[in-house]
């Protein structure tokens, strides 16, 4: 039989929590992450929450003051992530060979912080309060912090976990949305069965929620910007959904085969067996169409040598936005038609909004959960759920089940469908 | 374990400072023409970089003119270039035609650090100089379209899938100067292990802008030299002072080898093997020994089933910075051992500046026409050997030699690596292997 990768440890960071055990407990008792912006003044803005994760001390970290200046807050949770990956699957103890660790991870778009640059703008204004280049170039782009451009790469803090956890095999960076993470989970899935690797951390980190990162999601449309006196919602497949709403947060797995895993004797209770994904966006509305969706879905199932009535949960990726939940549901139901009323569903968005890169690593690691406890959370805010819905949202209180595999879903708002599953390892 | 399917190069499609032909860059890459000059862009007399290779303005014009839509909404350079080289490359291959499956037809494609706009603070400073958050909140409808919060690095990829009606695996690389080469072998892979019968792979990039200009002067990597622009870049010379920044885009259409012959497809080389490694040294500077470089290297020739005397090219990442030049020589010595100075090794950035994310983009079609043609381009301004810079670097003259298979490297600032090795393709060889 083929060699199957197994999960031999995870670190996730979340609103809910600075591990997988706290946002797991979370989740089951039905709290969400998602509160009023007080990091800025958001007043502006026409959508005022988000999911904000707290962010990992970095002397905790071992992270050296020098360097904590250019890694902003996502470089804090891909480090801690990391670290907790590397130490639960016992690696920190494991003599595996620098050179024989791989590293994938999908990381969004990171923002400068506008007071960066401030100053250096500040002494470049004329009279009339326009820039004018000849002083900043003669000068005033002095004013910014000379390892300013560190915290713009956004494979920096990729290296600066390399380098702290000492990893030197097979690697890249995907950008930049939910897709991103799934496609560096298979790619380190593919680089096990390749052996050029003989174990991989992967998994995503989102962006901080910042002035420009609100901007970026406001400007595709994205946000719930309805509850504009209250607290904006994120309604995962309600009828009553109005859009999505941001959250912080990272989740990286540690991946080996599972003979490698056998050998050193550590634990795993999962493996990942599926991939697919497709790419077609729908003109206009920031969102692949049902048919990419469709094409993820399928095309991860029968890669896997499976029938669609051999899924038993789909950790969705269900945003709360009108166009893409619209698709995946019309997915959902075509691709799952035999078995429809039997799938289960669940979306984590309505409780710790939308983790973009980080989304499908720390769904695959609450899906691991899933498999493990036998228990589904509910998804929060989405009753009363859309008409067109035929799937067994799990809404209120958590179920019962005893899923064998799990699909998980990731969407990016240009058009770009990912497909994971997960079983569960007798 | 299934067999792995072979991987070729079918079509080439560039945009650089050279020009947006690839028979036309090729000719002066020989000739040893360089496409850097000082600096056009307006309000930069007091830049302190002044030599960079800027796409030529008319060629820029012409681009706009192709892709009007998109010139219109989202103007940005970096996505018009990919799309020019996309479908350049495409067309070379006679893809832009193709009638068969392409759900099974991808991208992946490296992406640079979106465009900062000094604009973008300045706009919202209020009064009392602090940047008016509430006022942004109201305004961002107004954030100009090439702000990074308008501008996601997956903008090309998701273009070119949009543009061509590519609905395969579609991917974004963003690992500073390594994105293009890893994007390549991330594609190269996905061919090789079926999960895609023909992929774009490439990169584009342009930080030609204010911000960009200052970017590798504050990190101390950007030569500030402003005589003589055309030789400031000079990769393994002793008065290197540094990269000088180009900009552009590089595509190559990757295609599974039946799948090419089927449809009659040109075969222009075949990509035999793909490394890529870290450091884990310093985020700011490579090691000064190579060790990540040479493995990478190492790796790729692994990976193709090679050793250390089956290269006859390298298209080195040489950046004409102090360190990634020595270093790189060390790592080849290391990898290649007596056989390193047999190898021809030349820089690219000689002529066409470093295109940063997309360097690796037009680097892999010069090491294809390389293997495809025997023919080896120079490294230009090469003329005060360095005594730690002692390999065959084809100093300002092209060189005419077999070619059976080269090597393109890329470093990523940050420590990434990644090599992709390229081999001839030989129809009749094949097909003798095939009757077998």
């Amino acid at each position: 039989m083929d060699d199957k990768v197994v999960i031999t440890g995870s670190g996730l960071v979340s609103s809910l929590g600075s591990s997988a055990s706290d946002t797991w407990e979370a989740l089951v008792s039905g709290k969400h992450g998602i509160n009023a912006l007080e990091d800025f003044d958001a007043r502006g803005f026409d959508c005022r929450a988000a999911a904000l994760a707290q962010s990992p001390d970095p002397s905790e970290l071992g992270i050296h003051p020098r360097d904590a200046r250019t890694m902003d807050k996502h470089s804090h949770m891909l480090m801690k992530c990391s670290q907790d990956a590397f130490k639960n699957s016992g690696l920190d103890k494991a003599p595996v060979p620098a050179e024989d660790i791989g590293f994938f991870a999908g990381m969004g778009m990171f923002d400068c912080n506008t007071e960066d640059l401030l100053t250096a703008v500040k002494k470049s204004l004329d009279p009339q309060g326009n820039m004018d280049y000849d002083a900043f170039f003669s000068g005033a782009y002095q004013e910014i912090y000379p390892l300013w451009p560190l915290s713009m790469l956004n494979n920096i803090s990729f290296c600066q976990v390399a380098i702290n956890l000492d990893i030197k095999g097979e690697n890249t960076v995907f950008s930049a949305h939910a897709d991103s993470g799934a496609q560096a989970i298979a790619e380190a899935v593919a680089t096990l069965i390749d052996k050029k690797a003989s174990t991989v951390l992967a998994g995503g980190v989102s962006e901080k929620v910042s002035p420009l990162s609100l901007a970026r999601a406001h400007l595709h449309g994205i946000l719930n910007t309805s509850d504009t006196d209250g607290l904006a919602v994120c309604r995962p497949f309600g009828a009553d959904r109005k859009g999505t709403v941001l959250g912080e947060g990272c989740g990286i797995l540690s991946l080996e085969l599972r003979s490698s895993a056998d050998r050193r004797a550590a634990a795993y209770s999962a493996m990942i067996t599926g991939y697919g994904s497709s790419c077609e966006i729908e003109e206009a509305s920031y969102t692949p169409t049902s048919k990419a969706m469709s094409g993820s879905m399928s095309s991860a199932i029968a890669g896997t040598g499976l029938k669609p009535t051999d899924i038993d949960v789909i950790i969705a990726n269900g945003d709360g936005t009108i166009n893409s939940d619209k698709n995946e549901t019309d997915a959902i139901n075509a691709v799952f038609s035999e078995c429809v009323d039997k799938i289960i569903i669940f979306s984590s968005k309505g409780a710790l909004g939308h983790l973009l890169a980080g989304a499908p690593a720390v769904d695959v690691i609450l899906g691991i959960y899933m498999l493990e406890h036998g228990i589904i959370p509910a998804t929060l805010n989405c009753v009363p759920l859309d008409k067109e819905v035929k799937f067994n949202v799990v809404s209120k209180e958590p179920l019962k089940a005893h899923p064998k595999r799990i699909m998980i879903n990731s969407f990016s708002y240009e058009g770009q469908c990912s497909s994971l599953i997960i079983e569960a390892v007798e | 374990m299934t067999v792995k399917k072979k991987v070729v190069i079918t079509g080439l499609g560039l945009a650089t400072p050279l020009g947006l032909d690839v028979e036309d860059n090729w000719q002066k890459l020989l000739a040893g023409t360089s496409g850097i000059s000082r600096i056009k862009l307006p309000d930069t007399a007091k830049s302190p970089v002044q030599a960079v290779g800027e796409i030529k303005e008319s060629d820029w014009t012409k681009i706009q003119k192709e892709f009007p839509e998109e010139a219109g909404q989202q103007g940005e350079k970096r996505t018009l270039f990919a799309l020019w080289a996309a479908r350049s490359a495409l067309g070379d291959a006679g893809m832009l035609s193709y009638t068969g499956n392409k759900d099974r037809c991808g991208v992946v494609f490296a992406a640079g650090i979106g465009i900062n706009r000094p604009e973008d603070i300045q706009k919202w400073i209020s009064r009392d100089g602090n940047f008016d958050l509430l006022r942004f909140g109201r305004e961002l409808k107004t954030l100009h379209r090439e702000s990074i919060a308008r501008n996601n690095s997956h903008r090309a990829a998701s273009l070119i899938a949009k543009k061509f009606e590519l609905r395969g695996t579609n991917c974004t690389i963003t690992t500073a100067c390594a994105s293009a080469t890893q994007a390549l072998g991330t594609g190269y892979r996905a061919i090789q292990r079926g999960d895609a019968d023909m992929i774009v792979a490439g990169g584009a990039d342009s930080m030609i802008n204010p911000i960009g200009l200052v970017f590798f002067v504050l990190l101390k990597a950007a030569s500030v030299s402003s005589e003589n622009p055309e030789s400031v870049c000079r990769p393994f010379d002793r008065k290197r002072s540094g990269l000088v920044m180009g900009e552009g885009a590089g595509v190559a259409i990757l295609e599974e080898e039946s799948h090419a012959k089927k449809r009659g497809a040109r075969i222009i080389a075949e990509v035999a093997g793909y490394g890529s490694t870290m450091d884990a040294y310093q985020v700011t500077a490579p090691d000064p020994k190579g060790v990540g470089a040479g493995r990478s290297m190492l790796s790729a020739l692994k990976d193709a089933g090679m050793g250390d005397s089956d290269i006859d090219y390298i298209n080195a990442h040489g950046t004409s910075t102090r360190l990634n030049d020595t270093a790189e020589t060390v790592a080849i010595k290391r990898v290649f051992k007596e056989n390193a100075y047999n190898i021809s090794v030349s820089s690219s950035k000689s002529m066409i500046g470093h295109l940063l994310a997309a360097s690796g983009g037009p680097e892999f079609i010069y090491t294809a026409l390389s293997v495809q043609r025997d023919k080896v381009h120079p490294t230009v301004n090469l003329t005060n050997p360095d005594p730690k810079c002692d390999l065959d670097y084809v100093p300002n003259k092209m060189r005419a030699r077999t070619v059976r298979a080269a090597i393109s490297n890329s470093f990523g600032f940050g420590g990434q690596n990644a090599s992709i090795v390229v081999k001839k393709y030989n129809q009749d060889l094949q097909d003798m292997s095939e009757k077998k």
